[in-house]
């Protein structure tokens, strides 16, 4: 693609998810990257010896003054920031891209939400790359179409070995990361949750806590649908022997058959068994075992829904605070 | 010159060991899987660093010296977890603390007086390369013929467009360990694409190849496989099958068609 008809794309945080997202942005045809923000200027140089080709600044203030043309943000920075960098660039003009999740907490999240209503006329997106994963898309469109019958029940987990001693950084802090396992890592099932069954859910119970960090190692939550959806149970776990990679799987009973869904496999309990090599197809992978693919069909989504006139992004931040509502009620009653 | 560099034919992968297939669990430590392997006809072995691993190939140095060890630095994932609480230069300089500053003197790791000075300055290529020798201390004990770098990183700096980390990892293979250089990557037209237009001097790539075009998406209209085929003709790449199957343990006719499909020289296998 000609330089002049590619996306601009400014990369703000720089840490490892930044510096997948400077990648993708430098991978895609629609779109290059045109500047990076990090508040630590080492890690500028750190990425320009990685071999990214564009300006660093050490605040949006700076680069928006600087660069000439900026179309879009990615913002890779912590979300206990997301909002006050996400706001910025939406006020600047800016499409915007936040990692997930869509802040530390509902009340973040939710003015977020009403400023993407406010600026209706720039993209959002939201960073739930597993939901980019033609696999799961798949699943959905099979479940919607009465695969199963009607779904009634779920058993929904995902399982990960990272933490087995006390851990040191912003993740693993209540007041920067609003949580433990379930909003850093476990938020990618609830997403598949609302992708499968709708974006409501009420969260009956919930049970767990810490294991060895400061915020919930575990939690385990029951939920149900509502308007005759399923009800079932949900699972994260990051502190599991054995899962050197985040493992997620979701079975669902149908009254007409039964389904499970891996990031690998959509099984039918008639014996059909796809694989994701039947769906995979994104002309760049990053990591096949770290959600790759979803990377690449995350920004394309993005991109296009920015060319395009008249489309939003798959999950723009609306669905991003709909999938918050459903972590603050699990730990709410984690709380209770 | 079109020349082969000999490699065994069925290679395991290290992943399989430390996490076999769920259907195929007998045998139940690492160096019973391994034997295991190796008896039905596993020639070689490629891993990250792992102490299990590390482990079991001591134990059966003397019973298999032909046994060929083929290293993949950096442990990435090891490395990202260190790096979710430190960050990358921090994880870089825990990695140095541990072997201590007599190990790394010992090592030879090159300007280990100004090791930890080069990972606070923050240059990748320097981040990657004292990795590389911290790493392949754990492997130099079996002689590899070749080393490759970690799929992730490798097609993270193809992304990047990183030329000098690709130049500067082939000359320590060669050079330090006089070892030959190869990548993993799940990029495969790509990836040698940029290696020649670079003119990097790496001939092993160790890619996907497989019946399902698992990973080998389509280039317009020219199908994955197809898109293999201009590539290795041109003799300056040789392919090491991965991903062989989308089945694990490999079945036994994916790693026939692998080795029968002209295309590459050795595949890699799950047990
Ligand atoms: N999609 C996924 O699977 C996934 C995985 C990991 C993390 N994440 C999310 O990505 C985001 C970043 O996570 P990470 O692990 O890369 O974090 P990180 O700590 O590795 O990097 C964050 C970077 O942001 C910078 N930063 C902080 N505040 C800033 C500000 N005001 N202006 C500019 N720079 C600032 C920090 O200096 C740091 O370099 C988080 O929201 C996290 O939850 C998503």
């Amino acid at each position: 693609m000609n330089p002049a008809s590619q996306l601009n794309i400014c990369v703000i945080g720089l840490g490892k998810m930044g510096v997948m997202h400077c990648a993708m942005s430098s991978a895609l045809p629609q779109t290059q990257l045109c500047a990076v923000v990090d508040r630590d200027a080492k890690l500028g140089k750190q990425l320009r010896s990685m071999g990214a080709d564009a300006p660093y600044f050490n605040s949006v203030e700076a680069m928006l003054n600087s660069v000439k043309r900026v179309d879009a943000a990615i913002l890779a920075t912590p979300q206990f920031t997301h909002r006050a960098l996400g706001e910025q660039c939406l006020a600047a003009g800016l499409h915007v891209l936040t990692e997930k999740p869509l802040a530390h907490t509902l009340a973040d999240a939710e003015a977020m939400a009403a400023a993407a209503a406010k600026h209706a006329d720039r993209i959002t997106a939201i960073g739930f790359m597993k939901g980019h994963y033609p696999l799961w898309i798949e699943a959905a469109r099979r479940l919607k179409d009465g695969w199963i019958g009607e779904p009634e029940s779920f058993k929904a987990s995902v399982n990960l070995s990272q933490v087995f001693k006390p851990m040191k950084g912003w993740t693993f802090t209540k007041d920067q990361a609003g949580g433990g396992v379930l909003i850093n890592t476990g938020i990618h099932l609830v997403h598949l949750l609302t992708m499968l069954f709708g974006p409501d859910a009420h969260v009956i119970s919930a049970e767990g806590g810490p294991v060895h960090s400061a915020v919930e190692d575990r939690i385990t939550a029951i939920m149900q649908f509502p308007n005759g959806g399923p009800h079932g149970t949900y699972s994260a776990n990051w502190s599991v022997e054995g899962f050197p990679t985040e493992a997620t799987r979701v079975d669902i009973e149908g009254d007409a058959g039964r389904m499970s869904i891996t990031d690998d496999w959509l099984r039918h309990s008639d014996g059909t068994a796809l694989h994701r090599s039947e769906f995979d197809r994104a002309a760049f992978n990053a990591s096949p075992d770290y959600g790759g693919e979803g990377w690449y069909n995350q920004l394309e989504d993005f991109a296009q829904a920015i060319i395009q006139d008249g489309r939003t992004a798959r999950y723009d931040w609306q669905y991003g605070l709909a999938v918050q509502r459903i972590v603050d009620a699990m730990y709410r009653k984690l709380e209770g | 010159m079109n020349r082969m560099i000999p490699l065994p034919k069925k290679i395991l992968s290290g992943t399989s060991l430390t996490h076999p297939a769920p259907n195929n669990t007998a045998g139940d430590s690492v160096s019973a899987r391994l034997e295991r392997a190796i008896e039905r006809g596993a020639g070689g072995l490629m891993t990250l660093n792992n102490a299990e691993i590390q482990q079991a190939l001591r134990e059966m140095k003397e019973k298999h010296p032909e046994f060929t060890v083929l290293p993949v630095i950096p442990n990435v994932p090891e490395f990202v977890r260190e790096a979710t609480e430190y960050g990358m230069a921090g994880a870089g300089i825990r990695r140095l603390l541990r072997v201590g500053f007599m190990g790394a003197v010992r090592l030879g790791i090159f300007g280990v007086f100004k090791a930890p000075a080069v990972l606070l300055q923050r240059d990748f290529p320097t981040i990657l390369s004292v990795l590389f020798e911290l790493e392949m201390n754990e492997f130099r004990k079996f002689n590899p013929p070749a080393v490759f770098l970690q799929n992730q990183m490798a097609d993270l700096l193809l992304a990047l467009n990183n030329r000098r980390a690709f130049a500067m990892f082939a000359e320590q293979a060669r050079d330090r360990y006089g070892a030959e250089p190869g990548v993993l990557t799940v990029n495969f037209v790509r990836m040698a694409e940029k290696l020649k237009e670079w003119d990097v001097k790496i001939r092993l790539i160790c890619a996907p190849f497989n019946r399902d075009q698992f990973l080998m998406p389509d280039i317009g209209d020219v199908t994955g496989d197809e898109s293999y085929a201009p590539i290795l003709e041109s003799g300056k790449f040789q392919l090491i099958a991965d991903r062989i199957s989308i089945h694990s343990p490999t079945p036994d006719d994916a790693l026939e068609w692998a080795l029968n499909s002209g295309a590459a020289s050795s595949a890699i296998v799950s047990c």
